[in-house]
C-alpha cells in the first residue's frame, strides 16, 4: 500500500466534488421514469366515454330495460303485430319504406306507414335522447336457417349496443297490411323457401338493438 | 476529514430524495384521478335504483306480471297516494321507501324518489291524476347527483290520468 500523499488527497477531493450532483440526477431520472410510466399507461388505455365501466354498464342495463318495456307495451296494444305484418307485397318491403332492404330508416317513417305506433314509441323513447335503434324480425325458413328481415335500420350498431327481443305469434288468417283483406297465408311473408309446407300458427322474433350514437 | 471531502452529500441527498418522493407522491395521487371518469360513486346505488325500477314496472304496479310495463291505473294511483289499493301486488305499510325496500332493513339508510313523467319531459314535472294528484312519491328534493334509473311504462286506464300521451317514463332516483 502506497503512502498517502497530498496529491492523493487532491485527487480524492476532486473525485467527490465531481460526484456532487449524483443523487439529484438519479432522483430526476427515477422521477422521470415514474411519470413517463403513468403517461404511457394513459396513452395505452383508450380513455373514452365508451370504455367499459360500471356507469356504462348501468346505462346499458337501462337501455335494455327500456327496450324491453317498449316491446312489451307495443305487444300489449297490438302495435308490434301490426308493424310486423305491415308488408307491401308488390313493393317487396314494408309499406312506405324507403330503404332498398324494405326497411324504414327511422321510427317516424314507420309511424307514418299507418301500422300502429311502435316506431313513434321507439323514436320518443330513444331517438329524442340521441340513442340509435334498429329493429329486425327473425324467422326460420324451411331448412331451419335463421333469417333476418330489417324493419327499422339506423346503421351499424357500436360495440356498446344492447338487444331486447320479444316473440310475436302469427296466424294464417292475420291480415297483412292493416285494413286490407289479404290473408297472411296468401303471401310469401316470413315463409321464404317454404311455399307449401308453411304451417300456422307460426312465430317471429322482434329484436330491438339500441346503442348510443 | 471525510465529511469535508464529500461536502455536498447531505444536501444533495436531501434534494434528490425530496424530488423522488415528490414524484412518487404525484403518481400515487394522480392514479385514482385517472379512473375518476369511470367511477359512478357508490356502486350499490346503481343496483338499488335498477332493482327498484324493475320491481315497480315488472311486479308491483302492473296488471299481470306476464305483461310488464303496463301499469294498473288504480294500483299506481294508490301507490303514489300511499294506500294499499284494491288487489294490488304490494302492501303499503307506512311509506313508499319502505315498500320498495330502500328505507329500513339495511345498514345504510338511503333515500328514494319515484316519479312518473312524460317521455319528453324530465322527472321534475310529474304527470297528474284526474284529481290533480302528482304521480310522484318517496323522499322530496333529490340532489342532482342522485343515481337515476328509468323505465318506459304505459297506464292501462289513461282516462284517470291528466295527460294526452300514452307512454310515460317512470324514474327512480336513489341517493
Amino acid at each position: 500500500m502506497s503512502r498517502w500523499t497530498p496529491a492523493d488527497r487532491d485527487r480524492e477531493r476532486n473525485r467527490t466534488t465531481d460526484r456532487g450532483q449524483a443523487h439529484t440526477l438519479e432522483a430526476f431520472v427515477a422521477a422521470l421514469l415514474l411519470v413517463s410510466a403513468v403517461l404511457f399507461a394513459l396513452q395505452a388505455t383508450a380513455v373514452t366515454p365508451l370504455s367499459a365501466s360500471t356507469s356504462n354498464q348501468h346505462i346499458e342495463n337501462q337501455q335494455r330495460g327500456e327496450a324491453n318495456d317498449v316491446l312489451a307495451i307495443a305487444a300489449e296494444r297490438g302495435d308490434l303485430e301490426a308493424a310486423v305484418l305491415c308488408w307491401d307485397e308488390s313493393q317487396g318491403g314494408f309499406n312506405g319504406s324507403s330503404l332498398p332492404t324494405g326497411a324504414y330508416s327511422d321510427g317516424i317513417e314507420q309511424d307514418t306507414a299507418g301500422c300502429g305506433s311502435f316506431g313513434a314509441m321507439l323514436e320518443e323513447t330513444f331517438g329524442d335522447r340521441q340513442v340509435a335503434y334498429s329493429v329486425h324480425i327473425i324467422y326460420q325458413n324451411s331448412t331451419a336457417q335463421t333469417k333476418r328481415q330489417p324493419l327499422i335500420s339506423m346503421g351499424d350498431p357500436s360495440d356498446s349496443a344492447v338487444a331486447a327481443s320479444r316473440t310475436v305469434p302469427l296466424f294464417a288468417n292475420d291480415r297483412v297490411l292493416a285494413g286490407e283483406q289479404t290473408r297472411l297465408d296468401e303471401t310469401s311473408l316470413y315463409q321464404e323457401d317454404r311455399p307449401d309446407q308453411m304451417s300456422y300458427p307460426t312465430q317471429v322474433t322482434v329484436e330491438v338493438v339500441v346503442w348510443r350514437m | 476529514m471525510i465529511d469535508e471531502q464529500r461536502g455536498q452529500t447531505t444536501l444533495d441527498f436531501a434534494i434528490g430524495a425530496s424530488v423522488f418522493l415528490l414524484a412518487v407522491g404525484f403518481v400515487v395521487a394522480f392514479i385514482p384521478s385517472m379512473f375518476e371518469p369511470f367511477r359512478g360513486g357508490d356502486g350499490a346505488l346503481f343496483i338499488v335504483a335498477d332493482r327498484t325500477a324493475g320491481y315497480l314496472v315488472e311486479d308491483a304496479l302492473v296488471y299481470a306480471v306476464s305483461e310488464p310495463a303496463v301499469l294498473d291505473a288504480g294500483c299506481t294511483i294508490a301507490f303514489f297516494s300511499q294506500s294499499s289499493g284494491d288487489d294490488c301486488r304490494f302492501e303499503m305499510d307506512g311509506e313508499i321507501g319502505a315498500v320498495v325496500g330502500v328505507h329500513g332493513s339495511q345498514p345504510v339508510d338511503r333515500s328514494v324518489n319515484i316519479t312518473v313523467h312524460e317521455l319528453s319531459a324530465g322527472p321534475a314535472t310529474p304527470i297528474e291524476t284526474e284529481d290533480g294528484e302528482p304521480l310522484t312519491g318517496g323522499d322530496p328534493d333529490p340532489p342532482s347527483d342522485a343515481v337515476v334509473s328509468s323505465r318506459v311504462v304505459t297506464i292501462g286506464d289513461t282516462s284517470r290520468i291528466a295527460s294526452e300521451s300514452a307512454e310515460f317514463r317512470l324514474t327512480v332516483r336513489v341517493w
